[in-house]
């Protein structure tokens, strides 16, 4: 499993392209787990729905004019969700993901929380 | 789309034009055309304000209340075809699709202000004015407006003026840009759905000959306009022959000042977006950077490293920061404009005329990032809009020589401050004659709520769109006085 959208995309330029990146890693990780079919696994799959339907609400709601501010230094590579990843692992990169995401959109204040707030799940779940 | 031609919306029915005149839409990221604009003929257009005129009264008798349940329905038809309205906006006009998104949120916040119309149409009353008599003022609808729309903003500018309109009890008919017809052509596939009683919105496309109609017609009322200023005032004078109201917003060419106490760190990626968003084409952009003082080297150095690194491509693509002018006309006045900035002795520093893009983008209207430094007042590129991806930076030596040099420009549609002083940016909101002006902030772009303002050479007529001013453009005060014996 291979980001198809971002396959030859090096960097992260805009704020829709870093929120569209953070719903494709989302929805990857969301595959790992439907595909164990394990009951226990429920409660996590609806916090990834949830998740994304926040991070399209964000993109569509937050993309304003008067600040799109290009972001710059963003490199996409060591986020990639590769098809040998486990789960653990692809969660691990989702988590610094955010930490990054959530710094360089600190212009829009509302991003970045919702961002950093998702850093925080993420990286509690495999502590 | 396929170079088909696009049909006008009328009296509720999709209908061809009579017209054999036609102009291509290009896709300005590739030049290849996406489909053809009818250029509509006065018979067109008089049927549209007929049907128009026709559904007036039975509209305006229709309760508020119901009047604007269509557009929360319209709003939810956004929101529900929200990719795919940016998508159409990016390919017909080239801007990066975070930017149509941009768009199409000013728009949904129009459509949502609109709603309020029960509120906001509210007249006003006093009693006994005299002994036992009472007074009121009513606001009440007109009849038939229309709008001619700009190319630059196709999605968002009709939106500051027809949905007022119609919420109002007003009928409507919007004539979109020919250059980006197809934003325009979607929502009216959005609103066909919707079950508005026929002729209550309709659409025509074309050019001179469909505003002339309009305006000449003695069934319409009043024009809202947003293009350039030499347009604007042949409308505005047209329509006062007429008797017509008329709200015109014009060119611009915005000022932005930037202080030696401005945070640079935050400052430049904001003056990046204000100067290069949309490339430059907005009555928004940035016009001309004036630097006070000893930030000016620093500052200057941030924003060419900034400017260098923006990605130029195809909108559609995630990763693109900036895309092509809109059309080939608009590219070759950008040209003219740096040939010119050469000429009168700027220094131009980043070239963008050069600009690399993929193959597949060959025939686009690419002009990349462009620089001039050392440029005076008196140089054409900072008198005039270029409406491109240019920065003209003129250094100052302190605020009062700045803010003479934004008076002396004929235009006033908005300006900023980037400073960390209240003092400054009081100073700066209280003298500068602009209708729009921003603190820390480039793009001093209006929410739906407040008008979208405009000066001088930027705006003809007294009320502007959006907000309240709107409500007061679309309605006139009835005094009713009152005695009961």
């Amino acid at each position: 499993m291979v980001l198809e959208e971002f396959g030859e995309i090096m960097n992260l330029g805009t704020l829709g392209a870093i929120l569209k990146f953070a719903i494709e890693l989302e929805s990857n990780v969301l595959d790992l787990y439907t595909a164990e079919e394990d009951i226990t696994h429920e409660t996590k799959i609806t916090e990834f729905r949830k998740r994304i339907k926040k991070l399209k609400r964000l993109r569509r709601e937050n993309t304003t004019e008067m600040i799109l501010e290009p972001i710059v230094d963003f490199e996409i590579s060591e986020y990639k969700i590769n098809e040998e990843d486990s789960i653990v692992l692809s969660e691990n990169k989702l988590a610094r993901f955010y930490e990054t995401a959530a710094m360089k959109v600190d212009f829009i204040a509302e991003v970045s929380n919702v961002l950093k707030q998702f850093h925080e799940q993420h990286r509690k779940k495999h502590e | 789309m396929n170079g088909e031609v696009l049909k006008n919306y009328i009296n509720g029915q999709w209908v061809a034009s009579r017209t054999e005149k036609t102009r291509n839409v290009i896709n300005p990221a590739t030049g290849e055309i996406i489909t053809k604009t009818p250029m509509s003929t006065k018979e067109d257009t008089l049927e549209a304000i007929k049907v128009a005129n026709d559904a007036f009264w039975s509209w305006r008798k229709t309760p508020a209340q119901s009047r604007i349940r269509y557009l929360y329905d319209f709003r939810d038809a956004l929101e529900e075809n929200f990719e795919e309205l940016a998508e159409i906006t990016t390919i017909e006009h080239g801007k990066p699709i975070d930017e149509s998104i941009g768009e199409y949120r000013r728009t949904i916040e129009n459509i949502e202000t609109a709603t309020s119309i029960p509120t906001l149409q509210m007249g006003y009353n006093i009693e006994d004015v005299a002994s036992g008599i009472d007074e009121m003022v009513i606001k009440q609808p007109l009849g038939v407006f229309f709008c001619v729309a700009p190319f630059n903003f196709p999605a968002m500018v009709p939106s500051w003026f027809w949905p007022y309109a119609i919420a109002t009890g007003n009928t409507y008919i919007v004539k979109p840009s020919e250059q980006c017809p197809m934003t325009m052509a979607k929502q009216f596939e959005l609103l066909d759905d919707l079950g508005l009683p026929d002729g209550v919105i309709n659409m025509v496309h074309g050019g001179a000959e469909v505003v002339n109609t309009l305006i000449e017609s003695p069934d319409t009322v009043g024009l809202s306009f947003v293009g350039s200023t030499k347009v604007g005032k042949l409308l505005y004078k047209k329509c006062g022959e007429e008797g017509k109201r008329v709200q015109v917003q014009g060119g611009a060419k915005n000022f932005i000042t930037v202080m030696p106490d401005a945070n640079l760190e935050r400052t430049v990626p904001n003056l990046i977006t204000t100067f290069y968003g949309n490339s430059g084409q907005r009555c928004l952009a940035g016009g001309v950077l004036l630097v006070v003082g000893e930030i000016y080297e620093p500052l200057r150095d941030a924003i060419l490293e900034s400017a260098k690194k923006l990605k130029i491509g195809y909108g559609l693509e995630d990763d693109v920061q900036m895309g092509p002018l809109a059309s080939e006309v608009g590219k070759n006045n950008v040209l003219k404009y740096i040939q010119k900035g050469i000429e009168e002795g700027a220094e131009l520093i980043l070239d963008g005329r050069d600009v690399e893009v993929e193959d597949k983008l060959k025939n686009g209207y690419f002009v990349g990032p462009t620089i001039f430094d050392k440029v005076t007042p008196e140089m054409t590129i900072a008198q005039e809009e270029i409406f491109g991806p240019v920065i003209p930076i003129i250094q100052v030596q302190n605020l009062d020589e700045a803010i003479d040099i934004i008076h002396k420009n004929p235009y006033g549609n908005a300006s900023s401050i980037f400073t960390s002083s209240g003092k400054s940016a009081r100073e700066y909101q209280y003298r500068v004659k602009a209708g729009n002006i921003g603190i820390n902030i480039g793009v001093a772009a209006p929410i739906s709520s407040f008008p979208f303002s405009g000066m001088k050479d930027s705006f003809k007529g007294d009320l502007h769109g959006q907000g309240k001013n709107a409500v007061d453009f679309f309605t006139e005060e009835k005094v009713v006085i009152t005695r009961w014996f």
